[in-house]
């Protein structure tokens, strides 16, 4: 097991800042559960963000544990139940500082791949 | 910690239920995109990855997992051991004897020692309504003028009363041979013991001249003083601080003995610790494992031990001098308890850290192809088994030596 776990691992390390965030903004909309959160992410990052679902239930996990998610299980119509999850009150704040954080860093980066707007800019 | 495991168990099958429900949404899905339902299926699978792993890397997000996984070495060792009880009994005894040994040692030393020295420390408490009663002793009446503390032994631990001497000048001859007649007294604040050894000499010659006849000069020469404690216990609390060091290297034998028996047992496991790595196991994981065998192992010995040390401290019991200070106050309590857990604990990780560290050490492929069974002989288990047997030389002699 330790080879593809850590192939996991590797891979929510990478995203992990970025997948928490996309996780808590996608629930700002409204509770949702697992499947239809991963296909929201791919959908409005138009097919191009696809949520490894070895990624997305560690994450969900992990946010739940921290408190910025709560989950509940419900009864559906199509046949199993679902977990749905949906944002909480510290969950949001936590969404506040990290789209901050977010808009630094790329505000940033884009300082460095386009400096020649910027100079034009000044 | 029940109710954790429980909980515990319940969340894994909701979390299973839970990846079970995206893969029949995902299934649905592509099945209402025109697509086959074994293709759907193949498709959902595809996009979900292994469940098992997403659901393991999930558990992981719990927390507890040490828990978990401590609780499924535990069952998995306890298995192993099972499996060979000649291996195990030779283990759980060569242990047994040796933390019991220690263990009795160890609450002798406790309360003869230990004990005695708390109690030296109170104050002389005594019953203020006895004081002053009268006592009538060989038709003699007398006052009670204090009662010593329950663990004062002197001369010795028979000694229940003390009376004054009164001699009688004229009948010195009936004192010629009562012997024992110890000058008692307290050193003031600020005096040595070197101090009061010279002005005890230097009175000698009084008292030899209040005999009735001269005595020779060489009567009490040699006379000295010692601590009402060095009395009490000096010299049975060497003999015993000695008897629980060498004790100690009981045990360290005790211990490599153990070592090399699981290094031998381990070279036949050699395979089942490849199949373990070749199936993801880290080095980590399978030395926990054998760690926690070796723990097993040593809980069983000190279990054994405890047994063993009631049998043996009842027999030294037996066996010590009557008079030895304090002997009716040695108990197994809760401070013998801890030392045995302690000294179990330690043995265990002792006697099985090098064999784990060893055996987690693993060559896949050559285990894996040369079939595990002779393939354990390589350098580093000769010399790792050497170095033990090196050890267990060494300290054999050290305990020779000590003993003569």
């Amino acid at each position: 097991m330790r080879a593809p776990k850590e192939r996991y691992q590797n891979r929510t390390e990478i995203l992990q800042g970025t997948l928490d965030m996309l996780i808590l903004q996608t629930l700002q909309w409204g509770p949702r559960h697992g499947y239809a959160l991963s296909k929201a992410i791919r959908t409005n990052s138009g097919e191009i963000l696809k949520v490894d679902t070895g990624s997305l239930y560690p994450a969900l996990h992990r946010l739940e544990r921290k408190g910025w998610i709560a989950a509940e299980w419900k009864a559906s119509e199509l046949g199993p139940r679902l977990r749905i999850y949906r944002l909480t009150k510290t969950g949001k704040k936590q969404l506040a500082s990290e789209r901050s954080r977010w808009e630094r860093v790329t505000t940033a980066i884009a300082g460095i791949m386009n400096p020649a707007k910027k100079e034009s800019e000044t | 910690m029940r109710l954790t495991l429980w909980r515990r168990k319940r969340r894994n099958e909701e979390l299973i239920e839970e990846i079970q429900a995206h893969l029949s949404l995902a299934e649905r899905e592509e099945l209402e995109s025109g697509q086959s339902r074994r293709e759907a299926r193949l498709a959902a699978r595809y996009e979900f990855g292994n469940v098992a792993v997403a659901a393991e890397v999930t558990r992981d997000m719990w927390g507890w997992r040490w828990l978990a996984d401590t609780l499924q070495d535990a069952r998995y060792g306890s298995r192993m051991l099972r499996k060979s009880p000649g291996f195990t009994a030779i283990a759980v005894l060569t242990l047994a004897l040796g933390i019991g040994a220690n263990t009795a040692i160890f609450s002798l030393v406790n309360g003869v020692l230990l004990r005695s020295h708390a109690f030296w420390q109170k104050e002389f408490g005594s019953d203020p309504n006895v004081i002053g009663q009268p006592v009538t002793l060989e038709r003699v009446s007398r006052q009670i003028v204090g009662v010593m503390p329950f663990d004062f032994k002197f001369p010795s631990s028979k000694t229940q009363l003390w009376v004054p001497l009164h001699l009688d000048p004229r009948a010195v001859g009936a004192y010629w041979g009562a012997g024992f007649m110890p000058l008692i007294g307290r050193l003031r604040d600020g005096v040595t013991m070197a101090r009061a050894v010279a002005e005890l000499r230097a009175a000698l010659p009084q008292f030899r001249a209040m005999f009735p006849w001269t005595m020779p000069d060489l009567l009490w020469a040699g006379s000295s003083v010692i601590s009402l404690q060095e009395q009490t216990t000096g010299t049975v609390q060497t003999k015993l601080f000695i008897l629980l060091g060498a004790i100690g290297l009981v045990l360290a034998i005790a211990c490599a003995n153990v070592a090399n028996l699981l290094l031998a047992r381990e070279a036949t496991r050699q395979r089942e610790m490849a199949v373990r790595a070749a199936l993801g196991a880290g080095r980590w994981r399978i030395c926990r494992q054998l760690l926690t065998e070796s723990g097993l192992l040593a809980i069983c010995g000190g279990a054994f031990g405890m047994l063993f040390a009631v049998i043996g401290l009842r027999w030294l019991k037996a066996v010590l001098p009557a008079d030895t200070p304090r002997l009716g106050s040695v108990t197994m309590d809760w401070r013998v308890l801890a030392f045995t857990a302690a000294i179990a604990l330690l043995t265990g990780v002792m006697f099985g850290l090098a064999p784990a560290l060893y055996a987690s050490k693993i060559e896949l492929t050559e285990s894996l192809k040369t079939g595990g069974q002779h393939s354990a002989t390589t350098g580093s288990s000769h010399r790792l088994r050497s170095a033990l047997a090196i050890a267990e030389i060494a300290l054999a002699f050290v305990l020779v030596i000590g003993a003569g």
